[in-house]
């Protein structure tokens, strides 16, 4: 029999009354080979490749390292890539645009700082506990508080698939596709991606996609920044220009929003656990989230640049939808510039469409203790599939409503998400403190006064937009 | 290790009641990981302080007046 989990181990030392508690009604051994499902033998191949790279000698070690990585990377790369989805990429864009670069830029990159230290403890938890985000909550703390945080996650992961199929849908209507067929076709392209009953297979798919989230650099580099000006505004760190009026609370809000968020919990705790990945895995899993955060930071970065001469400029991108920025910057990027813009939002709707459906699926799953797991085919998992693919459903049939109010979703769909943050980092700074479950693998002392400042600071910035809104005249 | 010639690229999984099959499992998953073991067994409670639960309920407030004011921006901006 396979050995317990360090988390089984430590909650078998520190708590006889055993912290796992087992389900009166099973009658059966619960790991019997009988009882072995399709989900454990398709996450065992996958765990024997790991295996095999660990124990293969004959190559150097730092060949080794590189193949662990390649095997163990995904989730990581994955949640950050998806969460530079169509809305964050159009708050960059907006923020390019009215902005500039001078204060923005290393703002940017504070808030992946912060969604670094938050996303690195879904790795610990999701590998120590092989539990999913949601199913800890409700262990842990109960339904009550497990509903909310469930409610949380449902309305705001609805609200952003929405956002999603609205960038898809704008991105494609630069070539002229129809909503119907553009919102149509990345619906058939969700349910082929998400219908191949292999997590590997799904991962390394959405992986290929979501590298075209690049398409950002090369619009960036069209538009020959002054890579001066860029270098100087990522070390000095200038004013917010007009200071902290309304509307450039909620740019920040949105840019925040941008890159912490619940679903991203969900999602990473999720794939860790359905990968497979083991305590002894968390290195690479480190490594995972660092490359995503990298190439997350660059590309949104890339997304501000590409929209900085109509700043330059003093075109006003206030009431721009995704299309329109594509359009705008015709002029400054040529036809080429603009084409791959409205790709690249393509891809981050379709991208973060799969992602966001997933968390939500697994969520569902968990809670609901259905087969949750990609590596089941739909006959054995079909509420999990239902979820997946239902959601997506309904939030790309909601876009295609006419007199929608898309807009306002677009807008106000990162701020939501920054305000929906602070009791969802709080269960998961409580549960990885918690010794019983993560044995040695709780927090530092440093990790823990990241995660609380992270919390702190996205309160604050919550604080500040509700004072905007109740007392307008103060801006 | 087990031998087995069972790739992690392949789509091709061994029936979960094969002799192959079971002994891959048993090997390389932890017994946490196995989806029965899942099933069957549970984290307990954890006990709520009386502070943690303030905390928890401020937060949960938080939110809930958060909502109401984006609410309310959203209707002064229609």
């Amino acid at each position: 029999m396979a050995e317990p989990s360090e988390a089984s181990r430590n909650m078998s030392a520190e708590n006889p009354a055993g912290l796992l508690v087992s389900d009166k009604t099973a009658n059966a051994d619960a790991t019997s080979a009988e009882s072995l499902t399709r989900e454990d033998l398709a996450r065992a191949q996958d765990r024997l490749a790991v295996e095999r790279a660990r124990r293969n000698f004959r190559l150097p070690a730092s060949w080794r390292w590189l193949r662990l990585l390649w095997l163990l990377a995904g989730p990581g790369v994955l949640v950050f890539l998806g969460e530079n989805d169509a809305p964050s990429m159009l708050s960059y864009a907006a923020t390019g645009s009215k902005f500039g670069i001078g204060f923005f830029l290393p703002f940017i990159m504070l808030t992946f700082a912060a969604a670094w230290i938050v996303q690195e403890m879904t790795v610990r938890l999701g590998a120590v506990t092989h539990r999913g985000h949601a199913e800890m909550i409700f262990d842990r703390f109960g339904p009550f508080w497990g509903i909310f945080s469930m409610g949380d996650l449902i309305l705001g992961n609805f609200l952003t698939l929405i956002t999603e199929f609205i960038g898809i849908r704008a991105g494609l209507s630069f070539f002229g596709v129809p909503p119907l067929v553009a919102v149509g076709g990345a619906l058939l392209l969700i349910l082929a991606v998400t219908m191949t009953s292999r997590y590997w297979t799904w991962e390394r798919i959405l992986l290929t996609m979501a590298l075209f989230n690049g398409l950002f650099i090369p619009v960036a580099l069209l538009t020959h920044p002054n890579w001066g000006a860029v270098g100087h505004a990522l070390l000095t760190w200038s004013p917010l220009p007009g200071g902290l009026g309304s509307s450039n609370i909620i740019m920040m809000m949105a840019d925040i929003g941008a890159t912490v968020t619940p679903w991203m919990l969900f999602f990473q705790q999720g794939a860790t656990t359905d990968k497979g990945m083991q305590p002894r895995d968390v290195g690479f899993g480190r490594w995972d989230t660092s490359i995503g955060t990298l190439l997350a930071a660059v590309f949104g970065i890339a997304a501000v640049l590409a929209t900085v001469p109509l700043f330059t400029h003093g075109i006003s991108a206030a009431n721009f939808q995704g299309a329109q920025f594509a359009q705008a910057i015709e002029p400054y990027v040529g036809r080429l510039g603009s084409t791959l813009f409205a790709l690249g939002l393509v891809e981050a709707g379709l991208v973060a469409a799969i992602s966001i459906s997933t968390s939500s699926a697994y969520a569902f799953g968990e809670v609901l203790h259905h087969a949750h797991s990609l590596n089941r085919t739909v006959k054995e998992a079909w509420p999990f599939y239902l979820v997946l693919t239902g959601s997506a459903i309904a939030a790309g049939a909601i876009v295609l409503i006419p007199h929608a109010p898309l807009e306002f979703i677009v807008i106000i769909v990162n701020v939501i998400a920054v305000l929906a943050m602070p009791p969802a980092l709080l269960f998961l700074l409580l549960l990885v403190n918690d010794r019983q479950v993560m044995g040695d693998r709780v927090n530092s002392l440093w990790l823990n006064i990241a995660g609380i400042s992270v919390t702190v600071f996205l309160i604050a910035a919550g604080v500040g937009y509700a004072i905007t809104v109740v007392f307008p005249q103060l801006f | 290790m087990p031998s087995t010639t069972n790739d992690s690229n392949n789509p091709h999984v061994p029936h979960p009641n094969s002799a192959s099959g079971s002994k891959l499992v048993h090997a390389v998953l932890e017994e946490d990981q196995l989806y029965a073991f899942k099933q069957k067994t549970h984290f307990g409670r954890r006990d709520i302080s009386p502070p943690l639960n303030i905390l928890l309920w401020a937060l949960r407030i938080y939110v809930i007046f958060m909502m109401a004011i984006v609410v309310v921006q959203i209707i002064r901006t229609i």
